[in-house]
């Protein structure tokens, strides 16, 4: 063999696959890091109380559906489920509303001092907001409506969309606006017909995690959500209850909150990953 | 002059609305809760609040377990951040050349990032509990016997939370390096390949450098809400055990809707407001410092 | 002359009106209850119906876990809502604070003048966590009591009886407890503040308390308190299961359900958990025994933690009192026993009816305990969160295993900081 061979050339495919077969290795070990805590929700989520607790079969034992219609008939989940989309969706739309002419201004302008003001918005303590919310809602009168919680939602929402947006209209070139203002189109047409198209990319990106933080908070729905606006992050604490703490439906009850954030995760997430590098990227 | 164009009164009509509707939603709160830091009020519809002057920021100073609160929010930051900033540099390295199924893995690398926090907290809640969780069976299958007791110690509590942060957000900070990566124009890389570069060195001299600007971006919002964590300890620890993991946002929520205390906890909510403000100046001007340097 | 006409006319159409509503004039009218998530909700919630139709009284209720349902009362009532029309809250650790907030109605006037509804009936000591000042201002939902969770096979295995006194449980912990074999000796609450109402029966079987019978004066750190401290670290830290110190009820009944462990004293309104074949694994070997007495006598207590109750902002206290009245009553009270909440009425406990499908040591050892004088389990005061905090980490420093030096030490400073604490609220 080694007659026919130059040993130069057998020797490299074989430490190749070994160095690749290193490297496959330590890669899906990270990611089994990363997803595990997934996985075990959705295993622990059809087993039964006792099934949970039998330590010689994790993965061994017989699934039961019982958590999941647990989480739809006694629990009720569909209503929170509904909140939580309608919550999330509309919150979203109204901060873009606000927050893309406000990031456009601020990268157009360079009102960076703007930029520092909604920024601080975000290091607010959450807990300082929920009395006197509380008191200024329950005056309208929109104490458990959609209003109180989209108008509280929009509020973590809007830096996210400043800090994502402000690079995304920085990297548009002013070019082409210029050209618009010559053929005489105005501001605000140029901003809405010339320059959100040209955002498609960061738009979603915005949008899409407006809705996750949306989804996922907690602290402002426990004060301002009530029986008609219960999101889901409330909802689930329902397993937790005085004498009994039911961890297959609160897994059950996570999966549930998880799997639509999850799915529009993975349809969009090159959006997502373009928006999170927005600075980057523009380089 | 182009430049006169954008230099107009328009900007304020764009500005404006969101500006608006910020400053309704945060400066009531705001004179609310310095208002009451300054008097003493159990929440009581019979009593005023009692104007005590600065009484409530005096027994801050002398307060341990508001003052431990502090060192454990900076301490948990400490923990989790170099971490996550270290870790998800060094995966992205890792990840950055083309084998199959990389898509799949970016794509995945998503989830703990958009995961809600309250369920990702009752998860690892489950996965540490040292009887039944599967952190210590797996642990017990290597065969060590002294096993942590994770969220029950309070040696290891905090620590034990700083992982599920670092879990969460490590594979972001991965992300965005390994975009940027991607996106870096070839020349320099070229001519560093040239002029003899290990890929190390690329990596240090070059595409770090970069990225530095979305990096740092990225950590100092990771920073803000990392300070402000709540959602995780309040479903897992809720500051405990033994008021291990009890940081300056958990601290608060105690006095106001535990204690009562309402005056007290709004001098809390402020002096931990203007710690993260800062903060953040500090890395701000940090961070400006090193960009002249460069 | 005419409008003199239409003036009576309408006088009389008025009147004839009025007459009307008065006879059903609280139909139609809708209150907005908030219970926590509780059996007793559960099995009340699907009553309401019933009561719906019996009063043309519309109920909107929302239940919430404890803890969310607490900051909720306190926003709103801070904010003076005046659409919360019923609410359940914890007598022991509520009723003073609230009072002094002014966010209790006091419901004398509609208890005497409703005398089908034999307020009589309560065990004393159960309504008097909702008195202040010599006022109603709760009626108590259910009772409960710690008693002794063991396992039977590994009492039979060993011969042993389920014991009677605190050298016993000591000597039967020690004896059973068998890391090796996943066998924990005994389990109790170890994380600071919530163990406060537990490790209560250790210090009043000791001869301790948490204040004098005067409550004005703190006795954290008296000989018999110490050596409670010392008793309830040592047998936690010998013979208790690791992650101890950050355990709740939740935890040790997970542990015990799991068969982990020999013994474990809570509170019996948790019995369900542990005898549901879906969620335990010695669902059939659990036996109940009234909790051990002490060198100075029983410690353990009756309590009635949850009570519903009228915010005073409410609009329709009338409807609200006719909807706890409802709720309340003997035969709701007859109907929550025989779902597994020990009733606060004494009538309940006299019906054979009663106790028909719960196990039969539980009943025993419930039964076994009804003679304490004790009903309540943790400082009686306005700041009772503040207070349990300042115990806990007295407890914690007891399992921990201090020296005794290190642990009056920190005995000595928390009772310091208690005492400070009960200054301010009995001024």
């Amino acid at each position: 063999m080694k007659a026919h061979a130059s040993p130069s050339t057998l020797r490299k495919p074989a430490s190749m696959y070994m160095k690749s077969a290193g490297y496959y290795i330590v890669v899906y070990i990270i990611l089994l890091f990363v997803i595990f805590p997934f996985l075990w929700m959705v295993v622990s989520s059809f087993k039964t109380q006792a099934q949970m607790m039998d330590t010689q079969h994790f993965f061994n034992f017989s699934p039961t559906l019982r958590n999941y219609s647990d989480v739809f008939q006694r629990y009720n989940f569909t209503e929170p489920i509904v909140n939580s989309f309608a919550i999330a969706l509309i919150s979203t739309a109204l901060a873009l509303v606000l927050g893309l002419p406000a990031s456009y201004a601020i990268a157009r302008y360079r009102m960076t001092k703007l930029s520092i003001v909604l920024l601080i918005i975000r290091m607010i303590p959450a807990i300082t907001f929920l009395v006197p919310w509380y008191i200024i809602f329950s005056l309208l009168g929109i104490i458990d409506t959609y209003a109180s919680m989209i108008l509280a939602h929009m509020l973590v929402a809007l830096p996210f969309i400043v800090w994502i947006m402000v690079p995304y209209f920085e990297s548009i070139p002013k070019e082409i606006e210029e050209s618009a203002f010559v053929d005489g189109s105005g501001k605000f047409r140029t901003f809405l017909q010339i320059v959100l198209p040209l955002c498609g990319p960061g738009i979603i990106t915005a949008a899409i995690l407006s809705f996750v933080f949306s989804w996922n908070n907690f602290m402002f729905g426990i004060i301002l959500s009530g029986r008609k606006t219960k999101t889901l992050p409330i909802a689930i604490y329902g397993f937790l209850t005085y004498t009994d703490i039911n961890w297959g439906g609160l897994m059950a009850g996570s999966v549930i909150i998880t799997a639509p954030i999850i799915l529009i995760s993975l349809i969009l997430q090159r959006y997502i990953i373009k928006g999170l590098t927005a600075g980057a990227v523009k380089g | 002059m182009p430049h006169n164009r954008f230099k107009d009164s328009a900007k304020w009509a764009f500005v404006s609305p969101a500006l608006i509707y910020a400053l309704i939603m945060i400066l009531a709160p705001l004179a609310y809760t310095l208002f009451l830091s300054f008097h003493q009020w159990s929440m009581s519809g019979v009593d005023k609040p009692l104007f005590v002057n600065i009484k409530n920021y005096a027994d801050l100073c002398k307060d341990d377990r508001f003052l431990m609160a502090i060192l454990r929010t900076f301490l948990f930051s400490a923990m989790a951040l170099p971490f996550e900033l270290v870790l998800g540099i060094a995966i992205a390295m890792l990840l950055n050349r083309d084998f199959k199924g990389k898509n799949i893995i970016k794509s995945l690398f998503l989830l703990p990032m958009v995961a809600t926090p309250v369920s990702v907290g009752l998860v690892w809640m489950l996965m540490y509990e040292p009887t039944i969780g599967i952190a210590n069976t797996l642990l017990g299958l290597l065969g060590i016997t002294k096993l942590p007791i994770w969220l029950g110690s309070p040696n290891s509590a905090m620590f034990s939370l700083a992982i599920v942060d670092i879990w969460q957000w490590t594979p972001m900070i991965s992300l965005i390096v390994l975009a940027g990566l991607s996106a870096l124009p070839n020349e320099p890389l070229e001519s560093a390949k040239v002029d003899g570069a290990t890929k190390l060195q690329t990596t240090f001299k070059i595409v770090l450098p970069m990225l530095a600007p979305t990096i740092t971006a990225a950590a100092l919002l990771r920073l803000i809400d990392v300070l402000k964590i709540f959602d995780i300890i309040y479903a897992t620890t809720k500051g405990g055990p033994n008021f291990a993991t009890e940081t300056l946002n958990i601290y608060a929520f105690v006095q106001a809707f535990q204690y009562f205390s309402f005056g007290y906890a709004s001098a809390v909510l402020v002096v931990f407001f203007l710690i993260i403000l800062a903060v953040s100046v500090a890395f701000v001007l940090i961070r400006n410092k090193f960009r002249v340097e460069m | 002359m005419k409008k003199f006409g239409l003036m009576v006319l309408a006088l009389l159409m008025i009147a004839t009106l009025s007459v009307n509503a008065q006879s059903n004039k609280l139909a139609g009218t809708e209150i907005r209850v908030l219970a926590g998530s509780i059996p007793w909700t559960d099995y009340v919630k699907a009553k309401i119906p019933e009561f719906t139709q019996k009063t043309g009284i519309k109920v909107v209720l929302e239940v919430y876990p404890e803890e969310i349902l607490r900051n909720k009362i306190t926003v709103e009532l801070t904010a003076r809502n005046r659409d919360l029309d019923v609410y359940s809250m914890s007598p022991p650790q509520e009723t003073m604070l609230f009072v002094k907030n002014g966010w209790l109605a006091p419901i004398d006037e509609f208890v005497k003048a409703s005398p089908d509804y034999d307020i009589a009936d309560y065990i004393p000591s159960a309504l008097s966590g909702g008195e202040v000042g010599g006022k109603l201002y709760a009626i108590p939902l259910f009772t409960e009591r710690p008693v002794l969770y063991y396992r039977t096979d590994v009492f039979a295995k060993a011969g042993l009886k389920p014991p009677k006194t605190f050298d016993e449980l000591m000597a039967d912990a020690k004896l059973l407890n068998n890391p090796s074999a996943k066998m924990y000796g005994f389990v109790e609450r170890g994380a600071g503040n919530p163990a406060v109402t537990q490790f209560v029966t250790f210090l009043r079987g000791f001869g301790g308390d948490y204040q004098s019978r005067d409550y004005r004066t703190a006795t954290l750190n008296t000989p018999e308190a110490i050596k409670a401290y010392q008793y309830y670290g040592e047998i936690l830290r010998n013979y208790g299961p690791p992650g101890v110190l950050n355990m709740n009820w939740g935890e040790t009944s997970n542990l015990f359900a799991q068969g982990l462990v020999a013994m474990r004293i809570d509170n019996d309104s948790q019995f369900g958990q542990v005898v549901d074949k879906n969620k335990s694994l010695v669902w059939d070997k659990v036996g109940f025994a009234t909790v051990p007495a002490g060198p100075a006598g029983m410690g353990s207590c009756n309590v009635a933690p949850w009570a519903l109750c009228i915010p005073s902002y409410s609009a329709k206290k009338a409807a609200a009192w006719e909807f706890i009245s409802w709720a309340t009553s003997k035969e709701m009270s007859l109907g929550a026993m025989q779902a597994g909440q020990f009733g606060a009425r004494q009538s309940v406990w006299k019906n054979p009816q009663a106790t028909k499908g719960l196990p039969a040591d539980l009943v025993t050892a419930v039964q076994g305990n009804l003679g304490t004088k004790y009903s309540d389990e943790r400082p009686v005061m306005v700041q009772v969160g503040k207070a349990r905090d300042i115990i806990g980490t007295v407890i914690q420093a007891g399992i921990a295993g201090k020296t005794d030096a290190e642990l009056k030490a920190i005995a000595d400073k928390a009772n310091a900081e208690f005492q400070q604490l009960l200054d301010q609220d009995y001024k």
